[in-house]
């Protein structure tokens, strides 16, 4: 394989998802990681690629953050869809400003152009890093991420290619803090022909919320044993409204007829690995916790301090459900509902 | 029509066992499967050959022992198979891992391409896109759904993003990624694996086809492992508020919101 | 660490039996995995059947119906039993066998009752009518909460000053002076008496102790799920055919339905093989009407037996201070409060159940010393 010659790459790079004129809140913790990264390295300049249509307010956003450039192409056929107009861009101005280090977003869009564009850039990219370091020594981006269902966290490096491309999940780095008064330089790169995108959209269906089904969910209010019968629902229900999840259950719970079938968690039932769940009544033995133990956060409430649950869970709370939803529900009043991610 | 499906075959295990001196895994008395989601992609590829005709043929790179995944899928209906193995495709990271398989299937004068979202073992998804590229062909990741193939020409599929579907037209050739409950996977007939015993399976190796060798195993993957660990959150590193009951749903909340940001 | 006695192994068995024993002096119960109920304990199909296995399992099972209708005070906050029924079918080969049973057991169990192909179809709508003719309803069957009932059991020896050690895999086993000491990953441990309930691995743990194989095998049993949304199964009963070529029940909505296989099998973390999923969807099709296109999922669990397939539970002949609670087959659940109460009275020398002789069970028929085990 040919290498790059790793010299001529220096600097930060990162790739700016945008939809409707609106960042992704996955930008400014990478714009936050870049910076930590940019105090190992020798050359700490970060700049930003930006696509899209009509989306010029953006630069003075990704300014605040404390960003050097902002390559901006902004021209029609570049839908958030035309994804292979996409990484055809991208790779062609990633060639002319040749980073060390390449940063994007884990998320449904990053997962899909960014392997591409490392593909066709003939380099090493790792997804999902929940992790990133520069190596001391051999000043090298360490990239680590989870593997086997996050089992195990794996420690990758790219050693003789560039850019060292990576895509980060949302919600594990701080992003950067925004400082208006930072400014920064513009680069037009809107001259750029690309051929036009291969795909047509049809139709964009939009859901309706509250119809997230489990594996799309990213808060799941799951009910066990505890929860002692169907007439605790209207309470799991409205703490479920609240927090824009979805209800599920134990095995018992199914069992018991108080949570429909296909709402089942377990061995036997889906397997689902939301931002948030939350486990109310559940012992947590293991054929339930195989279903829900890759879930980015945990929280267990029961009242029985050995339950096998709070083994797994990040937080606990030893008490009774009948007094922790209530007093929830209050709080969440008082904090004034939540605020819908992106 | 003619429909590919790239499988992997991957440990059945969902206790992994690191051998702590070398920091490897522990792969004795660890049993192989198709990977969870390719089995999505096979019946899909079932799906559009029962539809509209053609056939069907599966691919895997990997070890001798993914004949094994190759003979399961054949049960299941699929008309050949193809192991790509040897030595030199060892050690690849998914780059080189698309590379082989693209060097393979460029043969093969597929419409579309079925992967799996990703492995249960390395989770990336990469090597859909990639392998799309080394094809020089489209890919749309995430399938939820093929609505229409007009043969030959093009394809109307559902994509799942994360606020709703994306209904999409594209012309083939195409490499799509399918996630979980895009349908639901048959089960072996006998007569299948009967039949299926009877197939045989060759296994290309680099002297095949023509490899640039520099692209294959390990000399073709820019990424490495230098090491694997557990994470610390396993055995439960959890904090258990023990206030009164205002204070805990108080801290949690805080914390949910402001530390975690799930709220 | 010191206890008067160790117990290897905290699946229905080891943790009954340590629940029965702790009151007698410390118990320590070591567990290798690291979640309860990894194995056999947590693949049961959970049912209470008196009509189930052979004169010894029969009998341990009625024996132990108390204990599941009146647990003992703080045992559990919900009940153990549900009401299921039981349904064991024949084909026209089958009628004298089928008589023949429900004559042999139907002073013993109150609920039986004898019904034809008509009634068959009612209870059950998609069997096949063609193929049974016949069948033995026993309406007391049971549904057991497996889960709740293993937790009251460890609950219940914490409570009792027992302790639980999970992550404990077993290296060494030496005795000394007439104590045991049992060196593990989780640590040392040392006790006079070693109650061997380790399941599939109990000949394996045996012979760590130099105490002779009592010839325990593993058969590895598929079990898989089948979506029924067409149908409202909540209500049926277990079905099952008297020859124990299938059965199946409502699970959470789902049918659990198994071929009965019993594959031997090395002991390990038993996964079905798709060859043996496919049999079992050829039985479901041949046994019903039902057309299975996929299944939800599938999974094995571990049988273990003995030569004559009756648990074996007592004192071995050659080494006095091991103690043996092991071959449950499929009827650990079921047996599980009688079986803990020989043991109980086993290791302490205290009077046999009398209620249990009175059902057929005696410290012969139980012994690991009793002939028909065959032992090498």
């Amino acid at each position: 394989m040919v290498k790059n010659n790793i010299n001529d790459y220096s600097g930060i790079a990162i790739y700016a998802e945008q939809k409707n004129g609106k960042l992704h809140s996955v930008v400014p913790e990478l714009i936050g990681i870049a910076k930590t990264l940019g105090k190992n390295l020798e050359n700490n300049k970060i700049k930003v690629i930006l696509l899209g249509k009509k989306i010029e307010r953006l630069e003075k956003e990704l300014f605040s953050y404390g960003v050097d450039q902002v390559l901006l192409v902004d021209k029609p056929g570049l839908d958030f869809f035309h994804e292979d107009s996409y990484t055809t861009l991208i790779t062609e101005i990633i060639q002319e400003i040749k980073p060390e280090i390449f940063l994007g977003g884990a998320t449904n869009l990053g997962r899909s152009i960014f392997p591409r564009v490392s593909a066709k850039l003939l380099t090493g990219l790792t997804a999902d890093c929940t992790e990133l370091e520069i190596d001391e020594t051999s000043k090298l981006l360490k990239q680590t991420r989870p593997a086997f269902g996050g089992n195990v966290m794996a420690t990758i490096i790219t050693k003789n290619h560039r850019p060292q491309m990576a895509t980060v999940r949302p919600n594990v780095f701080s992003p950067a803090i925004e400082d208006r008064s930072l400014e920064g330089e513009v680069i037009d790169m809107s001259y750029i022909n690309i051929p036009a995108s291969e795909f047509e959209l049809i139709e964009y269906r939009q859901e309706v919320t509250g119809t997230k089904t489990l594996e799309e969910a990213d808060v799941i209010v799951a009910v066990g044993r505890g929860i002692r019968g169907a007439d605790s629902l209207p309470l799991i229900n409205e703490l479920t409204n609240k927090l824009n999840g979805a209800v599920a259950g134990s095995r018992a719970a199914v069992d018991a007829g108080w949570v429909p079938y296909h709402s089942q968690i377990g061995q036997t039932g889906k397997t689902v690995n939301p931002g948030l769940y939350l486990a109310f009544g559940i012992s947590g033995a293991i054929q339930h916790v195989i279903g829900m133990r890759s879930s980015e956060v945990v929280v267990a409430i029961n009242t029985d301090p050995n339950a096998d649950i709070f083994k797994i869970a990040d937080y606990g709370i030893v008490g009774n459900l009948f007094d922790v939803i209530p007093e929830m529900i209050n709080r969440l009043n008082i904090l004034g509902g939540i605020n819908e991610s992106n | 029509m003619k429909i590919v499906v790239c499988i992997k075959q991957v440990p059945n295990t969902t206790e992994t066992k690191i051998n702590p001196n070398t920091n490897t895994f522990i792969r004795e008395g660890v049993e192989s499967t198709i990977n969870s989601f390719d089995y999505y992609a096979i019946e899909e590829g079932l799906r559009l050959k029962e539809k509209y005709g053609g056939t069907v043929t599966v691919i895997s790179m990997g070890p001798p022992q993914s004949i094994k995944a190759l003979r399961e899928a054949l049960s299941y209906g699929i008309d050949n198979a193809v192991l790509l193995s040897c030595k030199q495709f060892a050690g690849a990271d998914t780059l080189a891992t698309s590379y082989t398989l693209a060097t393979a299937i460029k043969k093969m004068d597929a419409d579309i391409i079925l992967l799996g979202k990703q492995t249960s073992d390395g989770n990336t998804g990469q090597v859909g896109p990639q392998l799309a590229e080394f094809l020089n062909i489209r890919h749309i990741t995430n399938i939820c759904g093929v609505e229409r193939v007009n043969k030959g020409e093009s394809v109307i599929i559902e994509k799942l993003i994360e606020d709703g579907v994306l209904v999409l037209k594209s012309n083939l050739p195409i490499v799509l990624t399918v996630i979980k409950d895009i349908n639901k996977p048959r089960f072996p007939t006998l007569k299948g694996r009967i039949r299926a015993k009877k197939i045989d399976i060759p296994i290309w190796d680099a002297d095949s086809m023509i490899f640039d060798p520099g692209k294959i195993g390990i000399n073709g993957s820019p990424t490495t492992v230098q090491k694997i660990f557990r994470p610390s959150n396993i055995g439960g590193k959890g904090k258990i508020f023990a206030g009164t009951l205002e204070e805990n749903v108080e801290n949690l909340l805080y914390e949910l919101r402001n530390d975690r940001k799930v709220l | 660490m010191k206890s008067d006695f160790i117990i290897i192994g905290a699946g229905i068995a080891g943790a009954s039996a340590a629940y029965e024993l702790a009151g007698e002096g410390k118990v320590i119960l070591l567990e290798r995995e690291s979640w309860l109920a990894y194995h056999s304990t947590g693949r049961s199909a959970a049912v209470f059947m008196e009509t189930y296995g052979n004169k010894t399992v029969r009998g341990l099972t009625r024996g132990s119906s108390d204990f599941y209708l009146n647990p003992p005070e703080g045992f559990s906050e919900v009940p153990l039993f549900h009401s299921r029924g039981a349904l064991f079918l024949a084909t026209e080969e089958q009628n004298d066998l089928i008589h023949q049973q429900f004559e042999e057991m139907k002073n013993d169990i109150d609920s039986l009752e004898f019904i034809k192909s008509e009634e068959i179809k009612k209870l059950v709508p998609i069997m096949n009518n063609d193929l049974f003719k016949a069948g033995i309803y026993e309406s007391s069957a049971k549904d057991l909460d497996a889960h709740e009932i293993h937790q009251g059991y460890i609950r219940g020896l914490n409570e009792k000053g027992g302790k639980l050690v999970m992550n404990c895999e077993v290296h060494s086993i030496n005795q000394k002076n007439g104590v045991w000491y049992v060196s593990t990953t989780a640590g040392e441990f040392n006790a006079p008496i070693i109650i061997n309930a380790a399941g599939a691995w109990a000949d394996e743990i045996a012979s760590l102790a130099g105490v002779r194989k009592i010839g325990l095998e593993a058969k590895k049993r598929t079990v898989m799920y089948i979506d029924m949304d067409e149908y409202n199964i909540s209500k049926w009963p277990y079905v099952g055919d008297i020859s124990e070529t299938f059965y199946f029940k409502p699970d959470a909505g789902k049918l659990f339905f198994s071929p009965c296989d019993e594959i031997p099998i090395t002991p390990c973390d038993a996964k079905p093989n798709d060859l043996d999923v496919a049999i079992a969807i050829n039985t479901v099709e041949i046994a019903t009407d039902l057309e299975v296109k996929s299944v939800d999922h599938s999974m094995a669990g571990l049988r273990s037996f003995v030569a004559d397939r009756a648990p074996v539970v007592g004192q071995d002949a050659e080494n006095p201070n091991f103690f043996w609670l092991v071959g449950q087959g499929g009827y650990g659940f079921q047996t599980a409060p009688a079986l803990a109460r020989c043991c109980h009275a086993l290791v302490t020398g205290g009077q046999f159940p009398m209620d249990l002789e009175k059902l057929g069970v005696d410290p012969q028929s139980l012994s690991p010393n009793r002939i028909s085990l065959e032992r090498s």
